[in-house]
């Protein structure tokens, strides 16, 4: 006889003794080999493709890495003059959209009730080879086509197709064009371009708003170009961007020098200053021969004549002109997108003509580049189509990746002119405003599953390749034109052809004029191919400056009245247009400046929410003449205060799974064109704001923007430039408790500059892609609860602005696991998934982690991430998922592994190349995107390295030190002009 | 009254579990004692991944039909090898040698370290059907590691 609590513990203990005995394997995994392996594939090793991203006009080249035929990660192209080898965030993003579960998965067509239904390709096109026929027997110019900029290949089909349609309605349309500086161009030397600016030459850079580092023209490309410039001059004291604008994007908060003028005046101050170099006799030697014609031309605008119109004073326009012409070569660049309304040619001519002042031209900026935007449709053309189409003289209307019912404002009225075109088609790869409208869709493939080509500007001649067989049943463009033009009438299909796209593609590529080149022709493609197009050096040209006077006549602006404000729509850093809005990244991953995920705001200047009674938060309603939106406030100091801002790429259609419905959409309060000139503007005057409601939440990942004021000093420290070579003594000397790690072989670390770092977020999207850091959306970002492993602080130094002048001094700090050699995280875990293993990384082990979150309580860095829940991936997300990276389920603690699974990937490289690690064989995905350069990583063991010689820069220092901690990671402090010595 | 039960269950366990080693049923009941104790073809020529990649890999199905398009072609499982091809389905072969998801395992470094396969599959020349003969347990790794003065840190294998 047993009692029972005898019975059960024996039970028990025999059960539990049973199963620590090896249990029959369960098979749970099938080995599924190839039916026939295609060459050059080696399961388990990745393969990479060079193609070219087409997130914007900028034409990056990028290398996309592919496992298992799936698309996982996208890389800049090293030998790419315009990515350089990096991409922003939004190209790293485009590795998510490829898998959105949003995009179209076949061709669809509204049915009699207005729905859309499946359609075969079959239909579909003998449905459009239909429509067009009807309406080539209608006449010249019923078919119109309004898409993205193209170039190449698709330049030349879309353009032989319509002319075999008798159509000469074609227009390339980019939200953001560049017209003002195009008609400025034309003025000033006779050609009708965008100039070509190349900012590792300058050593001093006046941007009048353009927004060079996160949006316009070519962002990579500049910001890779600012930071190398920037390097080059820590030690000045003036500094290397002066920004002139009523409002400071990204690029502004970078910038060392501040001037805020009135909204509308800002060609003001950039004639202001050509008054002031002609007039104090700085200009450059080469610009003798137009000095006598540039000094009439500025001649009623001196300093002291506009300061009152500007609001700011002439001694410091006389200053920042005497820095402008002293460097050597300087840079002026214009108002880019948000640029100046009215008066933006005027300011664009400035701009040149500061530049021929300077002897700028031939040196940072040229002419004779040839960029693809040149062809861009004016907005002029853009309402002519629209006024066509509204006349009824469109009978098919074909949108190719162009949205310009949420793009342009509504008072153009494309809307209504689209309502009463008979056949829209869309060629959209995802539903979007203009998809919502469409009668047929045929999807095209995304651009990382196409073949086509793309040159930004003379000398790049960029290919696309796909990167990965097509997901969906989507149909490249080129095919579907090739298809319907052969079924219209013989002369269309004449007229094209009816080659493959993809060969077309090739034998735009490779034309062999003789038998003999036939072999030369197809190493040629085989050469594109492997490094993404043919690059050469291109000519630029000095062009002669033209009589301008005439053109600068500007006229007083009447006074803004009373209470009223100046909107701005900017551009986004991360939706661009609206047309990032869609990928849970760009939304999760807080915005560079605002540091909101997951919805709108509008930026209101402190003191204006005091008169208005608005705090953060609060509903504000703001009304133009144009339209009316309301949004959270937030409150923003980098503008003047009688200016409010907020970003383009909300409101969006609700067809989109997280764009829909989010937010207000910006352009509703847009005028259709700009006062007194015919080219788009983005902005509004005399708007007005009042509150509106009570405070809404607003996910803000970041509340506090530390200054002065605080008591903490901000982490991200400062330096003047005369102190950039002394070293900072430490406030403590260190203190050892245990002895010191040992580092057998090699010992990870990093270097981040401070001074390069332009917080552009390209980094966080790289490890969200590179890592599978999941996406916990609104509810858990609300509660602080974001996955990623990197964020980018936004530090403010407040420094007493000398008159007129001010200085953002703020500091981008990238934070992440500083793998500390003292962590703090390792002592508390109570089953050692968390230690220091012997090459100085900390490690986390996730199979051991039991969730305790100890460690992450105790991480003053508080860069440790834990997994509250299973978060999943909508399919066919799942499929970018990196399989080198295990997926962490709930309970487990994650973060920053330095990217563990390609310092493994490149021992093993080494090891089968019988060599011993290099220098930069290890580059973890931040550092390889960052298009500013600032992340560098390698061995410390390593003297030569570049991480060891960074580490002992007299600038680097660790983020709280004070703590003990011993970081891996070791900052360089920014050079800002002005900041104090005792700053710590 | 516990401690001779808990005996008795691992006795019962040890029995039940080990005297039968895991050797599944394979779609093709291919014999790599006849492939490669009979005809000498080398492992890499059908795990060609071994010495490049994390993953072995099997022979895609290209590789088996390269040989057996003419040899032994009335043998009932060549039949059904040639079948499948015609058919273009891929295998579906049975693993054998599982390791759980959180483990990596990168063959090329053992490769290259002079690991012979048989020191954790076991004999394969000898087997007509694949059989787990070894366990690959942490432990037999960690031993092996600690031996042969390969990495013991947790992130070798871990991350």
């Amino acid at each position: 006889m047993i009692e029972r609590r005898q019975f059960l513990k024996t039970i028990g203990i025999s059960g539990s003794a049973a199963l620590l005995e090896q249990c029959a394997p369960t098979p749970t995994d099938e080995l599924i080999p190839y039916l026939v392996a295609p060459d050059n594939v080696v399961p388990g090793v990745a393969s990479y493709y060079a193609t070219t991203c087409r997130q914007c006009p900028a034409g990056c080249g990028a290398i996309v890495k592919t496992m298992n035929g799936r698309i996982t990660k996208a890389e800049g192209n090293p030998a790419h003059p315009i990515s350089r080898g990096r991409l922003c965030v939004r190209g790293q993003a485009a590795v998510q959209s490829v898998y959105n579960p949003d995009r179209f998965r076949t061709p669809i067509v509204r049915d009699a009730h207005g729905v859309f239904q499946p359609i075969s390709w079959a239909d579909a096109e003998s449905l459009l080879a239909a429509k067009l026929r009807a309406a080539m027997q209608g006449g010249a110019d019923r078919v119109a086509w309004i898409g993205e900029l193209l170039t190449g290949a698709l330049d030349t089909l879309t353009s032989a197709w319509l002319s075999a349609l008798d159509s000469r309605r074609r227009l390339f349309y980019e939200t953001f064009d560049y017209e003002p500086l195009v008609e400025a161009g034309d003025i000033a030397f006779g050609r009708r371009e965008v100039p070509r600016y190349e900012l590792d030459r300058a050593a001093f850079i006046v941007s009048f708003g353009a927004e060079f580092l996160e949006t316009w023209l070519s962002n990579v490309e500049f910001t890779n170009g600012y930071a190398r410039a920037r390097r080059q001059q820590l030690r000045d004291p003036e500094g290397t961007l002066l920004v002139v604008a009523p409002r400071l994007s990204l690029t502004g908060l970078n910038a060392d020098a501040w001037i805020a003028p009135r909204p509308g005046s800002e060609a003001l101050v950039a004639l202001a200053m050509a008054h002031a170099i002609v007039g104090d006799g700085l200009a450059h030697p080469s610009a003798g021969a137009d000095l006598r014609a540039i000094e009439s031309a500025v001649a009623p605008y001196s300093p002291e004549r506009v300061a009152g119109a500007i609001d700011v004073d002439a001694a410091t326009i006389r200053r920042m002109a005497r820095r402008f012409a002293s460097a050597r070569p300087s840079l002026a660049i214009g108002g880019g997108v948000t640029g100046s309304d009215p008066h933006a040619v005027q300011l664009e001519l400035a701009c040149l003509l500061l530049n021929v002042l300077a002897g700028n031209v031939g040196e940072s900026i040229s002419y004779g580049a040839a960029h693809a935007v040149d062809r861009l449709a004016t907005r002029r053309e853009i309402l002519e189509t629209t006024r066509a189409m509204a006349s009824g003289a469109v009978d098919v209307l074909l949108v190719h990746h162009a949205n310009p019912i949420f793009t342009l404002p509504p008072p153009v009225g494309f809307a209504d002119a689209l309502a009463r075109v008979p056949f829209v088609v869309s060629f959209a790869g995802a539903p979007d405003e203009t998809t919502d409208r469409a009668h047929l869709v045929l999807p095209d493939h995304h651009f990382l599953e196409s073949w086509g080509d793309y040159a930004p500007r003379a000398g790049v001649a960029s290919l696309l390749q796909p990167a990965a067989a097509p997901l969906f049943d989507t149909r490249a463009t080129g095919d579907v034109l090739i298809e319907v033009a052969n079924q219209i009438t013989a002369d269309t299909a004449r007229a094209v052809g009816s080659t493959r796209w993809a060969d077309y593609v090739r034998s735009a590529w490779s034309e062999p004029t003789t038998a003999n080149d036939q072999a030369a022709a197809a190493a040629g493609w085989e050469a594109a191919l492997h490094s993404g197009g043919r690059f050469e050096a291109a000519d630029a040209v000095r062009p002669t400056l033209r009589d301008v006077a005439r053109a600068l006549v500007i006229d007083p602006d009447a006074p803004a009245a009373a209470d009223t404000y100046t909107f701005i729509a900017c551009p986004s850093t991360h939706f661009y247009d609206g047309r990032g809005a869609n990928e849970s990244w760009l939304q999760e991953v807080p915005d560079p400046i605002a540091k909101i995920s997951w919805g709108d705001w509008i930026e209101i200047h402190p003191d204006a929410a005091r008169r208005l009674g608005i705090v953060d938060g609060d509903v504000v309603r703001v009304t133009s003449s144009h339209g009316q939106i309301e949004a959270a406030a937030h409150l923003y100091a980098g503008m003047r205060p009688d200016v409010i801002a907020m970003p383009l790429g909300y409101g969006r259609s609700r067809s989109s799974r997280h764009a829909g419905a989010r937010g207000s959409n910006a352009a509703l309060l847009l005028p259709p064109e700009a006062a007194g000139s015919p080219h788009a503007v983005w902005r509004a005057s005399g708007v007005r704001v009042e509150r509106a409601g009570p405070r809404r939440i607003v996910i803000m990942l970041q509340a506090h923007v530390a200054s002065r004021e605080d008591t903490s000093a901000p982490l991200g420290k400062i330096v003047d430039p005369a102190r950039t070579d002394v070293r900072e003594p430490p406030e403590h000397a260190p203190v050892d408790l245990f002895p010191p790690h040992e580092h057998p072989a090699h010992r990870w670390g990093m270097a981040i500059d401070l001074n390069s770092c332009t917080g552009c977020n390209a980094c966080v999207a790289a490890c969200y892609a590179e890592n599978n850091v999941a996406v916990v959306g609104e509810q858990f970002c609300a509660q602080g609860r974001e996955m990623s492993w990197i964020r980018i602080e936004r530090h403010a130094h407040a420094i007493v602005s000398e008159s007129g002048l001010r200085r953002p001094a703020t500091v981008f700090l990238p934070m992440l696991c500083q793998h500390c050699d003292e962590a703090p995280c390792e002592a508390v875990c109570p089953v050692y998934a968390t230690y220091h293993n012997p090459e100085g990384l900390n490690a986390q082990v996730y199979a051991r982690c039991i969730g305790t979150r100890f460690c992450s309580n105790n991480c003053p860095y508080k860069v440790r991430r834990f997994n509250w829940a299973r978060i999943g991936w909508d399919a066919p997300l799942g499929e970018q998922l990196n399989p080198d990276v295990t997926v962490r389920s709930a309970g487990v603690m994650e973060k920053c592994t330095f990217c563990i699974q390609r310092i493994q990937a490149a021992k093993r490289t080494a090891k089968l190349d019988g060599r011993s690690l290099r220098d930069g064989d290890v580059v973890p995905a931040c550092a390889q995107t960052c298009p500013a350069e600032a992340i560098v990583f390698g061995d410390l063991h390593d003297p030569q390295s570049r991480v060891s010689r960074l580490s002992a820069d007299p600038r680097g220092y660790h983020v709280l030190e004070e703590l003990n901690t011993r970081p891996a990671i070791t900052y360089l402090r920014r050079s800002v002009p002005g900041a104090p010595a005792d700053e710590r | 009254m516990l401690v001779p039960s808990a005996v008795a269950a691992i006795l019962f366990a040890r029995w039940a579990f080990g005297a039968h080693p895991y050797a599944p049923p394979q779609p093709i009941d291919f014999s790599h004692r006849v492939h490669v104790a009979d005809d000498k073809l080398d492992c890499e020529l059908c795990h060609s991944g071994a010495r490049r990649s994390p993953v072995a890999g099997i022979a895609p199905l290209e590789r088996c039909i390269g040989c057996h398009k003419y040899v032994l072609t009335p043998h009932p499982e060549v039949a059904k090898l040639r079948r499948m091809w015609e058919a273009g389905k891929p295998i579906w072969w049975t693993r054998v040698y599982t390791l759980p998801q959180f483990v990596r395992f990168d063959h090329a470094s053992h490769l290259l370290a002079k690991v012979g396969c048989e020191t954790c599959h076991g004999d394969v020349a000898s087997m007509d059907r694949i059989t787990r003969v070894v366990e690959p347990t942490m432990g037999a790794c960690v031993r092996c590691h600690r031996e042969r003065r390969a990495p013991d840190d947790c992130l070798t294998c871990h991350y």
